[in-house]
């Protein structure tokens, strides 16, 4: 991310969308577009989305992906560096960028009647960026700093940047989304600009626009300043796959800047993308499961065993290939890791063979569904999730059938894909412990 | 290619949305209590956000944080519900329901379905008045309080807010942490939990605010019936003192093993009735309040690479206004990081800014403004708080022009007032090198 705007939540549930009414239409170059009207007030979220991410870097070169993000800012044949975020700001727009493993975004929230400047600028940028050694040098030191302070001095990103780097063993996933710090040191102006002329095409973006504007309109205005623009050839991802894992891994740091022990365990499982059904049914299980209120973790470890203070357990279905159910526990003061650890695996045993109760799934199911509604309530929210969603496999109608496809999983789905999550040679647990000073 | 850039500006360039078209209507629903809402039909889901004056800047000596500890036990059991069929019910039904406290205010915030408000409504009124406190729950929430607290002398982060803190507020009440103190979290009982809600919760220190699917008539009707029972007559009253602080300017180091380290300035702020509020509101915006282009993002970011985000804000308790900013940096450039951030100050302070940052601010202020209102959550949010800075409801017809009113001399007024390096001290958490004349603390 270019900067700290606001907090965004990273975590969205693919908590659907009955009721958006996405429009969509495809240039003759390529380029997507999708409009989910909204006119609450005179104002829009555009956003472009780049079918690429940190997991596209060559290797060796991790850091790419976001490093470029920040750099989209620098500079084109017609601007000079900064003057694109200049036009925005003195126009009323707020604005800013993210980069993850599959996707890189860029976003203006703005009056509805600056949409034609937004989109100029955006097509100025698809192709024209400029870049000086000297500002490239600048921006180095800055995606250092942000290393520095969102990861490096931080336990829990230290810990995570861990446990993905062992969860996938040969998955492009397994690179930080910022890049390792050694390799961020080592790119040059050259490495950027490839990635850049190979990866920046309107056929290997979709725009996103939730607000007060009509789908002729943008296009209309899409076809005057990105029509113009050629699409590139866009070779087909080919990410490789995880092979078969053998062993539980387990990774502990000890942290002087912490006094909070957290448990982790990481499983891999399977993205939408690879296993549809059974994406669908882990993301049901994963509110019966892990709700940290409601859900049987809690039950568990805090009301019954009184081992923990807080619990959480989350799967997160977009992506190609595999990705991670994890389960998150804080235990009681006086708890070790170690006796949460052996509790975990034997409570695990037990819900391979645990039936599910008909009402219980159908109230679940509706708290899914219903969060669709509140997804409506901003601009942003709408934005965001059908970008995220369209450039992590999924299509406009598996997004809006998505609340259908949820109320169908079923007792049978729940009890014939749960025993498969919890394969402990496919996992790798994480401690965190305070160092006592 | 320029050129047409050039000219597209120029075309988008002026024409100010000038209409922050808010139909705010008062509802009133007891004696002179008047709640403000919004309907909006547009989703049927309505946002509600409550405020009552009492947070925990009224925690006595020896019962810190028995404020938060009270909000935080409201949805832990209620009426025949016990902790766990509370929590169940709420998001069976998707009501999102949440209690927290500031140092001056106790908040409520629900965040639910039209087709659900009789009972998110029906449970709000059992976590207020029949909470049941039960010594299972409240030893466990304590224990995650207890945890936190003892995370702000571990946490980098949070040891920076703590100390930030001591430095600002010495022996006020705003000293501690909303969460309280470690050492009273364990003497906090039932019997505190319950005469904090009977003295605090009234209706003459409530404001209501409202957006979303729900008509003047329908919110009267809750209101009536849920908040005429806070008209309490044994009224004691807490009062949280002014604070008054001369800050001296020094830098103050708390040494951790880092590689970063945490820059923290801060300096007197202003009041929200200050004639000058909007100059300093729009100063502050220039100074480092503009994310991407303010003069300490130029200086600092832009220009040295020094810094992934450098800030300022102005912030406003009941008692006490400050104006604050922060900066991270790798430890060998502390020094620079705040010397660059003295002189953007003094420059401020001396020449004032320019007609075009004043101008550049002043689109990004008023053509922005719309970009608030886009959520029932929003527009509740400010509708609440605008209610409790004392404001009419046709602020939202008059804010631009204040902004808009603003003028060159009025920003170096109130920079001269504000602005000084021999006001303002620094705190830094980490390992710098090269910094001298500093207190180590």
């Amino acid at each position: 991310m270019r900067f700290f705007l606001f907090f965004i939540i990273i975590f969205f549930l693919k908590d659907a969308f009955a009721e958006f009414k996405p429009q969509h239409h495809i240039l003759e170059n390529g380029l997507e577009i999708v409009v989910l009207e909204n006119n609450r007030v005179p104002a829009i979220a555009h956003s472009i989305w780049y079918k690429v991410g940190s997991a596209d870097e060559p290797n060796g070169k991790s850091g790419i992906a976001h490093f470029l993000e920040h750099l989209m800012f620098k500079g084109t044949d017609n601007l000079k560096p900064g003057e694109f975020s200049q036009i925005v700001s003195i126009n009323g727009g707020k604005e800013n960028a993210f980069t993850s493993k599959n996707y890189t975004g860029y976003f203006q929230l703005i009056h509805k009647s600056k949409l034609e400047l937004i989109m100029s600028l955006e097509a100025d940028r698809m192709k024209n960026i400029q870049l000086f050694e000297k500002d490239f040098e600048n921006e180095k030191a800055v995606v250092l700093e942000e290393r520095y302070s969102r990861v490096d001095d931080n336990p829990s990103a230290l810990l995570s940047e861990q446990i993905n780097a062992a969860l996938y063993m040969n998955h492009p996933y397994r690179k930080p989304i910022i890049g390792w710090e050694h390799e961020i040191k080592n790119l040059n102006l050259d490495d950027v600009m490839k990635f850049y002329e190979k990866y920046y095409a309107p056929n290997n973006a979709i725009i996103v626009i939730c607000g007060d504007v009509n789908l002729d309109d943008v296009v209309k205005i899409a076809k005057k300043y990105f029509g113009p623009i050629k699409p590139s050839k866009i070779e087909k991802r080919d990410w490789t796959d995880e092979p078969t894992q053998h062993a539980p891994r387990k990774i502990t740091l000890n942290s002087k800047n912490t006094a909070i022990s957290v448990f982790q365990r990481h499983y891999l499982v399977p993205t939408y993308t690879k296993s549809k059904k059974e994406a669908l049914t882990l993301e049901v299980f994963s509110e019966i499961f892990g709700n940290s209120s409601t859900g049987m973790l809690f039950d568990e470890f805090v009301k019954n065993k009184k081992l923990a203070t807080s619990v959480s357990a989350y799967y997160y279905p977009d992506g190609f290939g595999h990705t991670s159910f994890t389960i998150s526990i804080i235990p009681k003061k006086n708890v070790g890791l170690e006796e949460i650890e052996i509790h975990l695996d034997e409570y695990l045993n037990k819900i391979k063979k645990k039936n599910f109760n008909k009402e219980e799934l159908q109230k679940i199911k509706k708290r899914l569904v219903n969060n669709t509604i509140f997804a409506q309530d901003s601009l942003y929210m709408g934005m965001r999730i059908f970008g995220s969603s369209l450039t992590t496999g999924y299509s406009l109608k598996e997004i809006t059938n998505w609340p259908n496809d949820i109320a169908k999983v079923s007792i049978d789905d729940l009890e014939t894909y749960i025993p498969n999550i919890f394969n402990k040679k496919n996992s790798v647990t994480g401690y965190l412990l305070p160092i006592k000073e | 290619m320029k050129k047409f850039f050039f000219i597209l500006i120029f075309l988008f360039f002026n024409n100010f949305t000038n209409s922050n078209a808010l139909d705010v209507k008062e509802v009133n629903y007891y004696k002179d209590k008047n709640a403000w809402l919004v309907n909006d039909e547009n989703l049927p889901i309505v946002s509600i956000k409550i405020a009552f004056k009492a947070g925990s800047g009224i925690d006595l000596k020896g019962k810190k944080g028995t404020a938060n500890l009270t909000a935080s036990l409201l949805d832990e059991g209620a009426g025949n519900y016990s902790s766990k069929e509370f929590k169940k019910e709420l998001a069976d039904n998707s009501i999102m329901l949440n209690f927290s406290v500031s140092h001056d205010n106790f908040y409520i915030d629900l965040y639910t379905l039209k087709e659900n408000l009789d009972l998110s409504f029906q449970l709000l009124d059992l976590a207020l008045t029949k909470p049941t406190f039960k010594l299972e729950e409240v030893n466990r929430i304590k224990g995650n309080i207890k945890l936190i607290l003892e995370e702000s002398y571990k946490d980098p982060d949070e040891i920076a807010s703590r100390i930030f803190r001591e430095v600002l507020f010495e022996d006020h009440p705003y000293k501690y942490n909303t969460l309280g103190v470690l050492e009273d979290i364990d003497k906090i009982d039932k019997e505190d939990l319950v005469n904090f809600l009977a003295n605090n919760l009234r209706i003459d220190n409530l404001y209501i605010a409202a957006s979303g699917d729900i008509n003047e008539y329908e919110l009267k009707k809750y209101l009536k019936k849920y908040f005429k029972k806070f008209d309490k007559k044994n009224k004691i009253t807490s009062n949280i003192p002014i604070h008054k602080k001369k800050i001296e300017p020094k830098i103050f180091l708390h040494k951790k093993d880092l590689k970063q380290s945490s820059i923290i300035f801060a300096g007197e702020g202003i009041s929200r009735n200050d004639p000058y509020f909007y100059s300093a509101y729009v100063m502050n915006y220039i100074l480092g309040g503009g994310g991407f282009f303010s003069k300490l993002t130029t200086e600092i970011r832009e220009k040295r690479g020094l810094v992934y985000s450098v800030y300022s804000y102005l912030y406003r308790y009941d008692k006490y206004n400050f104006f604050s900013g922060g900066a991270e940096t790798s430890n060998e450039n502390v020094d620079k990081v705040i010397k660059i951030i003295k002189e953007e100050i003094m420059k401020v302070k001396k020449e004032g800014v320019s007609e075009e940052e004043l101008k550049n601010a002043k689109n990004y202020l008023i053509n922005s403004y719309v970009l608030r209102l886009d959520s029932n959550k929003k527009v509740a949010s400010i509708l609440l708080n605008t209610q409790m800075d004392g404001l009419s409801t046709d602020f939202f017809e008059k804010r631009n022009d204040y902004i808009n009113s603003v003028s060159l001399k009025d920003i170096k007024k109130i920079a001269s007032k504000i602005l000084d390096e021999n006001q303002i001290f620094f705190l830094v958490i980490g390992d710098p090198s090269n910094l001298k004349n500093i207190n180590k603390i």
